[in-house]
């Protein structure tokens, strides 16, 4: 067992080995195979077994998505299918172009090749954000739950709100102004990504530095709430940005799962395409040695 | 030494504060929302193991940051570590704690802990409105709750690729489905499938490929005959499709049976590769008999290998500086006699009139000066002498006496024609090359010449293209036929074994060794007729 044990190095390494070997082993078969066979393809038996072994690799792979919701299993460890779904992942960007003897044109059997490199590929960046995420996101501060922190963000909206009960117009209309400060109005998810329509330093600090001018505008009687309706602003804000630094980093590393999953269903319609079309013109007879 | 925390707490149900009191045992209170603290708080801002506060040795208190990923403030002021004075105010997430140290050091220390106020509803009616009003915040911040979200995606990543399969089927782009390029021959066919693809579901059938091409079968008695598409994969980037893998051909010969799997006793059953355990190269050659029947040797079967072509024929001779020539002496090379066809790649027959005739004049009469028989059947030298002789006569009859007898003159050119054939026949004229048949002699007066039949293709199953080797390799001719030089005798068979060609045409020569280099599967006799769709610069174009 290693001290900090993760995905890649999970079970003493076992999958890392198993990939290892495979690898070897399928480079070996190749260069046999490429020696014989002048011109290696996917139409030949050697060429068809590559892609047979390719597809059942790409099924086991989406089992994983299946086993990853099966609760009541003993079925290997979900761990352990996920360092199975890594490393057997990266090895299918060596069996299919074997499969193909390397050749690639424009038609749908080379799409579905490169949609799956883009599916392995954001996984590799899945994985890599996997194994970093926790501590690049210490750099933010503890890790807000969600329901905890709209729960929070209410309170200082509903003591702005009844900070607003039976105050002047001014009063009322500044307290509307803190609470809809920085709230979206639709949905920013990826916007935050980009860092699109966000609020920057300078015009957080304009905010704040108005509301502070605004308090001589404020009847005496109303100061004191003003005042408290600052801070609350102040603290409102604080929250939001540090809620946001949050979500953006959160979203920045689950973007690769935004591609990995679609793209896998694509390459997947893609692939049926391809199998289902070669069969179309070719019979069952191609698989016959 | 005990601490006393006493917690103030609003109750919202009541409306009212809950203070409950707590003596804590030891020197320290830890703080935190972990449930081994001894001050328990929660919300946002306090983390598990937030902060510490303890007695020292000299009776102060000391507050630390216990490296929480929040922060923690004393009078407004972050702080990590720091020594706490009577009611110094701690200020963790939403929690005031004030420190309350005693006037003597015997006196218990109490921690008041509140959190910071929140204005509550004062009525149902705010209450329900702030419940109505509740922002959902953290929602749209969500990638899962965005309308691009991972199910929405996959939905269209799907449209995407079943509406472009569906573009491609109804816009007839086959090529979309095509996994190569077409071989050049096939290239007019361009997106017409069906031309080949007959079938669907089933592998192209042989009846589509032979629409055009016409081919003979392999052997007749071979194990079984593979399908046109199980040897010439098109769509595969193979520029010519009979440019095939030696698995083609292996995969009967590396182990040979015939019909019924009976191992052939005909042909070398083990195959695999030229330049490993392909036989010794048979050629044909004469056979004894003179009906013109060949017979195949393998070149390494010194007992039988024999060419009994009835021509005579001494190589040595012919290659000797200074022959005599008819304008005196030179040297004669290969080419004077062998000569490629049009396409370079065999050698065309020796022929009497282009090759020998030069020098091996056939005169037969002073009288005539040069003029020399025809190099035809005795029989037609026979009528040519006798037409030559008369008319000599004819014209010379007063000078030979031999004017207004008709008896005379006849008998004058049978002497004639006699002599001649004497010089023909008998002094080695003809027969310095040709074997005479004696019997044929007897029986009709005139010798039978034997015709050579020397064989046009010394290996009739397979190919070789001389120029290739001589002008693009540079290569002379005895750099195979080796023993050329040297040979005395006609029945030497100068042809290069295989261990000649294998020193180029080997894995370590570098020249190549499949199978299909030298071998035909199928007859070369095509009669092909091709529906051409598409004009050469319409194909050029497009290509």
């Amino acid at each position: 067992m290693y001290e900090d044990e993760n995905v890649l190095n999970y079970n003493n390494r076992f999958w890392f080995k198993i990939f290892i070997i495979s690898l070897v082993l399928l480079i070996i078969s190749y260069i046999f195979y490429a020696y014989y066979q002048r011109n290696p393809n996917g139409a030949n038996f050697v060429g068809l077994l590559y892609g047979v072994l390719g597809l059942l690799a790409i099924l086991l792979l989406m089992y994983y998505g299946i086993r990853k919701r099966t609760y009541n299993t003993t079925f290997g460890t979900l761990k352990g299918w996920l360092s199975f779904h890594i490393y057997i992942g990266v090895l299918t960007l060596v069996i299919v172009p074997m499969h193909a003897g390397f050749k690639f044109g424009i038609n749908v059997h080379t799409l579905s090749f490169l949609l799956m490199a883009i599916v392995v590929l954001s996984g590799l960046f899945g994985t890599y954000f996997y194994i970093n995420f926790p501590v690049k996101f210490t750099k933010y501060g503890k890790e807000l739950l969600y329901d905890e922190f709209d729960d929070e963000i209410n309170k200082f909206i509903n003591q702005m709100y009844i900070l607003s009960k039976k105050k002047s117009k001014f009063f009322v209309q500044k307290c509307e102004e803190a609470i809809s400060y920085g709230v979206p109005k639709g949905q920013k998810a990826w916007q935050i990504i980009f860092n699109i329509g966000s609020k920057n330093a300078t015009s957080e600090s304009d905010y704040l530095t108005q509301i502070n001018k605004d308090l001589h505008k404020i009847q005496e009687s109303e100061r004191d709430d003003y005042q408290r309706l600052a801070v609350l602003s102040l603290q409102k804000i604080e929250l939001q940005n540090r809620f946001l630094a949050q979500m953006r980093i959160k979203n920045i590393l689950e973007v690769w799962l935004y591609i990995h999953l679609p793209v896998s269903f694509a390459m997947l319609v893609a692939l049926t395409i391809h199998i289902v079309s070669v069969i179309y013109y070719n019979g069952f007879s191609m698989f016959i040695p | 030494m005990p601490f006393e925390i006493v917690t103030k707490r609003y109750i919202r149900e009541a409306r009212a504060e809950e203070t409950r009191r707590l003596k804590v045992e030891g020197k320290i209170v830890n703080i935190g929302t972990g449930a081994g603290n001894e001050i328990q708080l929660d919300g946002l801002g306090v983390s598990i193991n937030h902060a510490r506060i303890e007695k020292k040795e000299d009776n102060t208190y000391e507050l630390t940051d216990l490296g929480s990923s929040d922060e923690t403030y004393v009078n407004n002021n972050l702080v990590s570590k720091l020594i706490l004075i009577d009611n110094d105010e701690i200020k963790i997430g939403s929690y005031v704690l004030i420190l309350k140290l005693p006037a003597s050091p015997e006196e218990i220390p109490t921690i008041l802990v509140s959190q910071i106020e929140g204005i509550e509803p004062e009525t149902p009616e705010d209450e329900r409105i702030l419940k109505e009003s509740k922002i959902k915040y953290v929602s749209r911040y969500q990638l899962s709750k965005s309308i691009l979200n991972k199910t929405s995606l996959s939905i269209l990543g799907l449209a995407i690729i079943v509406i472009l399969t569906i573009y491609w089927i109804l816009d007839d782009d086959t090529e979309a489905f095509s996994p190569g390029k077409l071989s050049d021959a096939h290239t007019q066919f361009n997106k017409d499938c069906g031309k080949c693809h007959t079938i669907a579901w089933e592998i192209v059938p042989n009846n589509a490929c032979l629409e055009c091409h016409e081919v003979n079968p392999h052997k007749e008695n071979e194990h079984f005959t593979p399908v046109c598409v199980q040897c010439h994969f098109e769509h595969k980037g193979n520029p010519v499709l009979a440019d095939l893998d030696n698995d083609s051909c292996t995969q009967c010969h590396s182990e040979l049976l015939t019909k019924g799997y009976i191992p052939s006793s005909t042909y070398h059953r083990y195959i695999t590769d030229f330049d490993s355990d392909h036989p010794e190269f048979a050629v044909l050659v004469r056979s004894l008999n003179q009906n013109g029947d060949t017979a195949r040797v393998r070149l390494n079967d010194q007992k039988n290998l024999e060419d009994k072509t009835p021509i005579k024929l001494n190589h040595d001779v012919h290659l000797q500086p200074g022959l005599r020539g008819p304008n005196g002496p030179e040297n004669l090379t290969c080419e004077n006699c062998h000569n490629v066809d049009a396409n370079g790649e065999y050698m065309l027959s020796i022929e009497y009139e282009s090759h020998c005739s030069r020098c091996h004049t056939l005169e037969f009469d002073l009288r005539f000066g040069d003029e020399v028989v025809p190099h035809e059947t005795t029989d037609i030298v026979r009528d040519f002498l006798n037409k030559s002789y008369t008319e000599y006569a004819v014209k010379n009859s007063t000078r030979l006496g031999l004017a207004g007898d008709s008896n005379a003159l006849r008998q004058w050119v049978s002497l004639r024609v006699k002599e001649s054939e004497d010089v023909l026949y008998r002094k080695q004229k003809c027969g310095e090359c040709h074997i005479l048949e004696e019997e044929a002699l007897i029986n009709a007066g005139l010798p039978e010449v034997v015709k050579p039949k020397i064989p046009e293709r010394w290996f009739p199953h397979s190919s070789f293209d001389h120029e290739l080797h001589a002008k693009n390799l540079n290569l002379s001719c005895d750099s195979c036929h080796m023993d050329v030089l040297t040979s005395e005798s006609t029945t030497d068979v100068l042809l290069p074994s295989i261990n000649t060609c294998i020193e180029c045409h080997s894995s370590k020569g570098g020249a190549k060794t499949e199978c299909v280099f030298c071998h035909q599967y199928h007859e070369r006799n095509r009669n092909v007729t091709i529906e051409v769709t598409e004009s050469l610069e319409e194909i050029l174009e497009r290509e």
